[in-house]
């Protein structure tokens, strides 16, 4: 019975997520009003200030660590690196923007975070629960994650204060919840965070069951990736193919910041994308294009 | 009675599934090692000057993957059978073309799905393992655990008693590559069932 009826709860929640997304709705318009710093400011910034003792909040977070993960924000945002086999792909891919934007704000919202457990980013206030600080500095077997608590402190902060329907099962964090639905983000979350927290201009297609309806994919990409920042909500099993059995369900489970799409021939397309850490390109076919993605994201680019 | 029947059918079932895939997991290592290790030596040798990654992307063993990283790039590339561009690829590249289709051949041979470097952290120092995971019909279709990984340390490892990989000397903690525990082959080399093969 429970059953029942909480597969009919989610069934509703799907149809209500896809009828307001896939519209051709443009999302609320909100000011640029993202202060746009450059690396050199945050570089200099981060010189500047005197080197805090551990956080009597963040008690896993070593001070020496916590700094020159800052300064890797500030300097190499396309190394930033969401880690192994968790659900912090959609943080990653958003945090581009801060990284690019406005790599003092950031850098300074997580000095204050980091000082005083609780901050406010764009007017956006996270202030994390026990379980929360105790455990950034520990995720391990992420790969270069391991090494970069200042990414655990806002991975796991951005998935406690940010909830989706996904999220219902599992709302509060325990050890291990990095790899379930607790950390997990729907695509109408994902464009909820862009503009709460980023203050950004906004268009978003598609959802997270149908594909958006769009008649050339490709072009529409490429005339918005021409004018601002498209990050695509995929299938990963396209891109990443992790077992050869193949499923007639296909559900988006990922998401890429484009960096680039240009047509080859009539059967290939060249994409450029960012995830995991490092740039790739991959040759695809239009028919994998439209089958992959489910959901394309558009910001404006700040001037 | 007939709950002690569905007891009985479930155990022997279990009993069963395990029982195979020990058989797998304990001889077939043994029994292919000389190949294993030569095709993971091979790959370093290689990976040492051209970092990348091979993989299997059908069950027939006919189409193929490479991802080719770069300082500033990672390029990824699928071949379908009947397409000679792979060669062609691997020389635009610089990569000897002849021993890498020796090393793909190897591979097929022993159904290899994947094979690439993984990086883990030790006390903060950045480490690499060889990952290589290989489709075997021992484990059928019916099994969720479709994949035979197999990872090759430089250094020896710490196992407990259950032959788990641990973290490190001494040490409670379980270390999980890709989310799955590993059992000991060797003091180097260990292996888990799974039902990914990347």
């Amino acid at each position: 019975m429970f059953k029942d009826s909480f597969q009919l709860f989610y069934f509703v929640l799907l149809i209500f997520t896809h009828s307001s997304l896939s519209a051709r709705e443009v999302n609320k318009i909100l000011k640029d009003s993202v202060l746009i710093t450059t690396p050199s400011q945050a570089k200099a910034w981060l010189d500047s200030i005197q080197r805090t003792d551990s956080s009597t909040y963040w008690i896993n977070v070593e001070p020496a660590i916590f700094f020159e993960n800052l300064r890797g924000f500030a300097t190499s945002p396309l190394k930033f690196y969401e880690g192994r086999t968790n659900n912090f792909c959609a943080y990653s891919a958003l945090t581009y923007l801060p990284l690019k934007n406005d790599p003092l704000g950031f850098c300074q919202f997580m000095l204050k975070l980091y000082k005083e457990g609780k901050a406010s980013y764009n007017d956006v206030y996270f202030k994390p629960g026990k379980a929360i600080l105790q455990e950034a500095g520990l995720l391990k077997y992420k790969g270069a994650l391991d090494l970069n608590p200042a990414a655990q402190m806002w991975f796991l902060c951005l998935a406690d204060r940010f909830k989706g329907y996904l999220n219902f099962v599992n709302l509060h964090f325990d050890k291990g919840d990095e790899n379930t639905l607790w950390a997990s983000t729907n695509f109408s979350k994902f464009n909820r965070i862009l503009r709460k927290a980023f203050k950004l201009k906004l268009r978003a297609r598609g959802s997270d069951i149908i594909r958006p309806w769009i008649k050339d994919p490709y072009r529409y990409i490429e005339e918005k990736i021409k004018s601002g920042t498209v990050f695509l909500y995929l299938n990963n099993r396209f891109l990443y193919r992790k077992k050869h059995t193949s499923s007639r369900f296909s559900i988006p489970t990922h998401y890429i910041l484009l960096l680039g799409i240009q047509k080859i021939d009539d059967d290939k397309i060249n994409i450029i994308y960012w995830d995991y850490g490092m740039k790739s390109l991959q040759q695809i076919s239009p028919i994998l294009l439209r089958k992959a993605v489910f959901g394309i994201t558009y910001a404006t680019n700040l001037k | 009675m007939k709950n002690y029947l569905l007891y009985f059918i479930t155990v022997t079932i279990v009993a069963v599934s395990c029982t195979s895939s020990r058989g797998l997991t304990a001889d077939y290592y043994r029994q292919n090692e000389a190949m294993l290790v030569s095709i993971k030596d091979r790959f370093k040798k290689i990976h040492r000057l051209h970092p990348f990654s091979f993989e299997v992307e059908d069950k027939n063993f006919s189409e193929v993957g490479i991802e080719i990283i770069t300082d500033t790039i990672r390029y990824i590339y699928h071949f379908k059978p009947g397409e000679n561009n792979l060669a062609d690829t691997l020389q635009a590249y610089q990569f000897n073309v002849a021993e890498m289709l020796t090393l793909f051949a190897d591979m097929k041979q022993l159904r290899c799905t994947w094979i690439t470097n993984l990086d883990y952290y030790e006390r903060g120092q950045e480490k690499f393992m060889v990952f290589l995971s290989l489709r075997h019909y021992k484990l059928g279709s019916d099994r969720k655990e479709k994949y035979f990984t197999v990872v090759f340390f430089d250094q020896p490892q710490f196992f407990d008693y259950k032959g788990r990989l641990l973290a490190k000397e001494k040490s409670r903690t379980i270390m999980k590559i890709n989310g799955q525990v590993f059992y000991k082959i060797n003091n180097r080399v260990c292996f888990t069932l799974s039902g990914t093969f990347r």
